[in-house]
């Protein structure tokens, strides 16, 4: 919702400067990218449900439109059914973005801008995720049977194997493997509007 | 989404392929999986989406709470093997060795089970209309008002309740190692040894204390709100900051509904025309927008409608009107 909110403030004041990410831009004015207008504003509304950052969410839409565009010729599968190819090109993108962004974030802690700011708050505009997935994700972590959810945060969020979790909990791996199968059942059903 | 039992669905695929040691077989079958049908790739998909998802939550300050979660079941676990230990190295003769190794696998034997049992999970429900009192196994309480839900989670660290939608009265027994958090509305309203209301109503959360303190806290930052008293409460949208209040009216209302009344002192009378229809499944519809704002007090008890309406037109000018399961309050000019 913020996210959405955001665009539309921001919309034609200064687009360049909030798209840094981004690589390339190409204006299309063939029969091909009609196609993709037809689904151009629910598909900016399902990226922005997830990203917090307009730019970001302008970003990922028009490296979608760049994918689809590139590959209407050669796919069976847009011509299929167009709007759930262009909705997977989609949430891959989402995808890579995400794990890009978290490795960079990684290798060199936040960015220039980020840090220029002196400040220790959390800066919505320096989120990555939207607030409404973010809270979300936090609830259905709540919801999760315990001792699933001390597995999956053990091996998600501080990052240890299978069989170290198996060792740390004296457990078998394959109950570790259990547990992690009911979290990703359990996430996957209570953040269904997500995916 | 879910196939036939047989088969491997999308998230046992991932977990199998996520492991440090996937062999190559494994992974043959497992593209062999994708080949078989286009849904595969969708689920599969969907699941690799998800977890990129959450693990966006990797450096997030909000999700320190659960890693703590994580470390005192680990160490907690550590401290009792190694009490364990001790029991063993103790005796000095064979048979008490023997007795204490008995225990010992008895103990372990438990201690392992207990990690397989699942959390139990009670479900606690009421309709329109209805209330309920729900004892505890620790011995606290929850009242249940009208069209309520609330999921009750016990385990040895805590004491977790879910509302998922309504009001209820919680009397909570104190237990120093295992606190009595109720979450409600993307917040954790945790309780220090006391009584108190929340009500969902609809994405407007209130908390009231009626006895002793509770403390609210903000599920995505962690941040605890000050610690409420009776007649200090907090309200929150879902999920959102917590606003702390003077409001001692509330607590009229909650004790009045423990006792299946409603009691409006002074109350604008849409305000009580709202109140009713929560307990009522035929609903009052004020038809008189002129009377909205019009106060009105008085005691009722809960499912009484019949009382409520014809209190209405000795005190106000309006005649009452039922018609397709509704009830209407008209003008009388």
């Amino acid at each position: 919702m913020i996210g959405v909110q955001a665009t539309d403030q921001r919309e034609g004041v200064d687009v360049v400067h909030y798209s840094k990410n981004s690589k390339r831009r190409i204006s299309m004015s063939s029969s091909n990218s009609q196609l993709f207008e037809v689904y151009r504003e629910d598909l900016r509304r399902y990226i922005s449900k997830m990203l917090a950052c307009p730019a970001d969410v302008e970003d990922v839409l028009q490296e979608t439109y760049c994918r689809v565009y590139a590959r209407a010729a050669q796919s069976e599968k847009q011509a299929q059914n167009p709007r759930a190819y262009i909705f997977v090109t989609a949430a891959n993108l989402i995808k890579d973005f995400l794990r890009n962004r978290l490795k960079s974030e990684r290798r060199e802690g936040p960015s220039v801008e980020d840090t220029s700011l002196l400040s220790t708050e959390p800066n919505p505009e320096n989120e990555i995720i939207s607030a409404r997935l973010k809270r979300d994700m936090l609830v259905s972590l709540e919801r999760l049977n315990p001792t699933c959810r001390q597995v999956f945060v053990m091996h998600r969020y501080q990052h240890l194997s299978h069989s170290d979790i198996a060792e740390q909990l004296g457990i078998s791996v394959r109950t570790v493997e259990r547990r992690m199968r009911i979290a990703i059942d359990h996430f996957r059903n209570q953040l269904r509007e997500y995916l | 989404m879910s196939k036939c039992t047989e088969e491997r669905s999308a998230s046992q695929w991932y977990v199998g392929i996520h492991n440090a040691c996937v062999d190559d077989i494994t992974l043959k079958a497992f593209e062999s999986w994708l080949e078989e049908d286009p849904q595969h790739r969708d689920d599969y998909e969907q699941c690799e989406l998800m977890m990129a998802l959450l693990d966006s939550l990797a450096d997030d300050p909000a999700i320190e709470p659960f890693v703590e979660e994580t470390l005192i079941k680990q160490t907690a676990e550590v401290s009792k093997l190694a009490g364990f230990f001790s029991i063993f190295a103790f005796p000095a003769n064979k048979f008490a060795l023997g007795l204490a190794s008995l225990v010992l696998a008895t103990m372990l034997l438990w201690f392992v089970g207990s990690w397989d049992q699942p959390v139990k999970s009670n479900l606690y429900q009421t309709g329109v209309g209805q209330q309920r009192s729900i004892q505890l196994q620790d011995g606290s309480g929850v009242a249940l008002n009208t069209d309520s839900v609330v999921r009750v989670e016990y385990n040895n660290e805590r004491r977790k309740v879910v509302l998922e939608n309504g009001e209820a009265t919680f009397s909570v027994v104190h237990q120093k190692a295992r606190p009595f958090d109720v979450l409600a509305g993307g917040n954790i309203v945790r309780a220090i040894g006391t009584r108190f209301n929340v009500f969902v109503n609809g994405g407007e959360i209130h908390i009231s204390v009626l006895e002793g303190e509770v403390v609210v806290v903000h599920l995505e930052s962690g941040t605890k709100s000050e610690i409420l008293v009776p007649g200090r409460s907090a309200q929150y949208k879902f999920g959102g900051p917590v606003r702390v209040v003077d409001d001692s009216s509330d607590i009229v209302r909650i004790e009045a509904w423990l006792e299946g009344k409603l009691i409006f002192n002074d109350w604008d009378l849409d305000r009580a025309i709202t109140e009713h229809n929560r307990y009522a499944d035929k609903k009052m519809v004020l038809d008189a927008k002129n009377l909205a704002e019009a106060e009105i007090s008085g005691v009722f008890n809960i499912g009484d409608t019949q009382s409520f309406t014809s209190a209405l037109q000795e005190i106000l000018p309006v005649t009452v009107v039922e018609q397709n399961n509704i009830i209407a309050i008209r003008s009388r000019d």
